[in-house]
């Protein structure tokens, strides 16, 4: 699997899977321009980059702003001279039901996870074609087949993605595009490390998120990475409108794994 | 051959080895440094698979076998332990596409194909995964079908039998997660194996039957083998660590 001489932007690229995402096309030989709209932290993921001997630039770019992504995408065709592979990764998690959530809080998250991946490839597509091609992860969620309590618009903006991917892989298929997306179950990074925060014990809170994985563990964003490189590469070359699944086994187990620690769900093992 | 390919040192049992899919991924995982052991009935097919394999550096054994016999299966396992004293990676691909509705079937055709495309699946787990848990861990792959998830017309048999391997692939994984072994499957699209060309060639005009096939695709073409081996190295490969009980559908937006 190798990048060399590709050129791809990764959204929400400066933390958690969007950084480890850009490290490992770095690492595949691909320049990357990283947006998000931190810039400190944007520009720190640049500079270990850099330090590791790669090409990588920061953009700064709220993705829920048309004109920001425009003028990020365009900058990056600007300065690396053409646009391969598309990591649309920027989101945030907001928490409420549907009837706790206020419109505010609704818009604000279709706005970064919908709109923005709608921004992302709506600017992202015309100048990979211009390339001849490409190829783009959607970075979705397990939340794109289910949903946890108390986050109607999280999950809504999951599952709208699945939605994108698919449409995107059908009209641009004759193209030599190609939409996929990986599905995540609870992956360490700041902002799962966020979401613990919120509860009187961190820790504990994350050891039983990872106890509902099959594989008894929450993952690290370089497996995420790993699958995200996998599809976006041209080892994947039949492969559009799939989703992954990279969620440890959690979807996989009926009434989840505290069913199965239950005992209930673990009836007749010998 | 390979010291620094992605699955150095580890030993491979893949079944269906000696054409399409299966051959590809023999190829592809000896490559990347794997010993391989090819599994098939078709010993001249198995025969070229090896020496090509031995031909560019690669290491590999194979073996004639009935993969539904489970004399058969119990031997080609105790070989592999006897010769390399572990395994790591279990590649379930060996399977048949069997046509018609229902109600034109036989008993016979039913029962070869689930014994075939599913309890050699069974058989396999069977004798592999005591040395998975005596390593400590192990991989295993099936080969379930795009056709599982969106079915097609004459493939009732057929695509229950995939059905059956998506369902077994997910309770293995379930069943071996705190074990450290990840069970995955794929489900190709329609790829250019000689299985398909031989299908194609059945139904009349090959061109007439190719063309249909490529119109339900929107990559406007069929999958390779080469293809499909490269997304059974992914899942098989410790880049997939956090991946179990997933189905990665491989069939060109076919589905979609």
């Amino acid at each position: 699997m190798q990048m060399e001489g590709k050129v791809a932007v990764v959204t929400g690229g400066a933390t958690g899977i969007g950084e480890a995402s850009a490290r490992k096309l770095c690492e595949l030989g691909a320049r990357v321009a990283i947006l998000d709209r931190s810039a400190e932290t944007g520009q720190a993921t640049v500079a270990a980059l850099e330090k590791s001997g790669y090409t990588a630039s920061y953009f700064p770019c709220d993705v829920s702003i048309e004109s920001q992504v425009k003028a990020a995408i365009a900058a990056t065709v600007a300065r690396y001279g053409g646009l391969h592979v598309l990591v649309s990764n920027a989101g945030i998690q907001r928490y409420g039901d549907v009837v706790t959530t206020t419109p505010e809080l609704w818009d604000e998250t279709m706005a970064v996870h919908v709109k923005g991946c709608f921004h992302a490839t709506k600017y992202a597509i015309p100048a990979m074609l211009a390339c001849g091609g490409g190829a783009i992860v959607i970075v979705a969620s397990v939340q794109s087949f289910t949903a946890v309590n108390n986050s109607v618009a999280y999950v809504a903006a999951k599952h709208a993605l699945l939605g994108i991917t698919r449409a995107i892989a059908l009209d641009f298929a004759s193209r030599n595009i190609r939409a996929n997306c990986v599905c995540p179950g609870a992956i360490d990074t700041p902002m799962l490390r966020a979401t613990a925060d919120r509860t009187g014990s961190p820790q504990q809170m994350l050891e039983g998120i990872g106890r509902m994985h099959a594989l008894g563990r929450i993952g690290r964003p370089q497996e995420v990475a790993n699958a995200i490189a996998f599809l976006a590469s041209d080892e994947a070359s039949f492969i559009t409108g799939t989703s992954l699944l990279v969620d440890g086994g959690l979807l996989v187990p009926t009434g989840g794994m505290g069913f199965q620690e239950s005992g209930i769900g673990t009836g007749g093992k010998e | 051959m390979s010291t620094s390919g992605k699955l150095t040192g580890k030993v491979a049992i893949i079944t269906g080895s000696a054409a399409g899919i299966g051959r590809a991924s023999c190829l592809l995982f000896a490559q990347q440094g794997a010993t391989v052991a090819a599994v098939d009935c078709d010993a001249d097919g198995n025969a070229k698979l090896l020496e090509e394999i031995r031909g560019v550096g690669g290491s590999a054994e194979v073996f004639t076998a009935d993969v539904a016999s489970a004399g058969d299966v119990d031997r080609v396992v105790q070989q592999v332990l006897s010769k390399w004293q572990r395994v790591d990676i279990l590649f379930n691909n060996a399977g048949i596409v069997p046509g018609k509705k229902v109600h034109t079937l036989t008993e016979d055709e039913w029962d070869r194909a689930f014994a075939i495309n599913v309890k050699s699946m069974y058989l396999f787990s069977r004798a592999v995964v005591p040395s998975f848990l005596q390593q400590g861990g192990g991989v295993i792959l099936n080969t379930s079908s795009t056709t599982a998830l969106r079915v097609a017309p004459d493939r009732a048999l057929y695509t229950a039998t995939k059905g059956a391997v998506l369902s077994l692939t997910k309770s293995m994984a379930v069943d071996y997660a705190a074990d450290n072994i990840r069970v995955n499957c794929l489900c190709p699209g329609t790829t250019d194996t000689p299985s398909l060309r031989a299908r194609l060639s059945a139904g009349g005009s090959t061109e007439e039957m190719t063309e249909k096939f490529i119109a339900r695709q929107p990559l406007r073409r069929l999958g390779t083998s080469e293809e499909m081996a490269q997304a059974a190295l992914y899942l098989v490969s410790d880049d997939a660590s956090f991946v179990t009980g997933s189905a990665f559908q491989i069939d060109g937006g076919m589905s979609l």
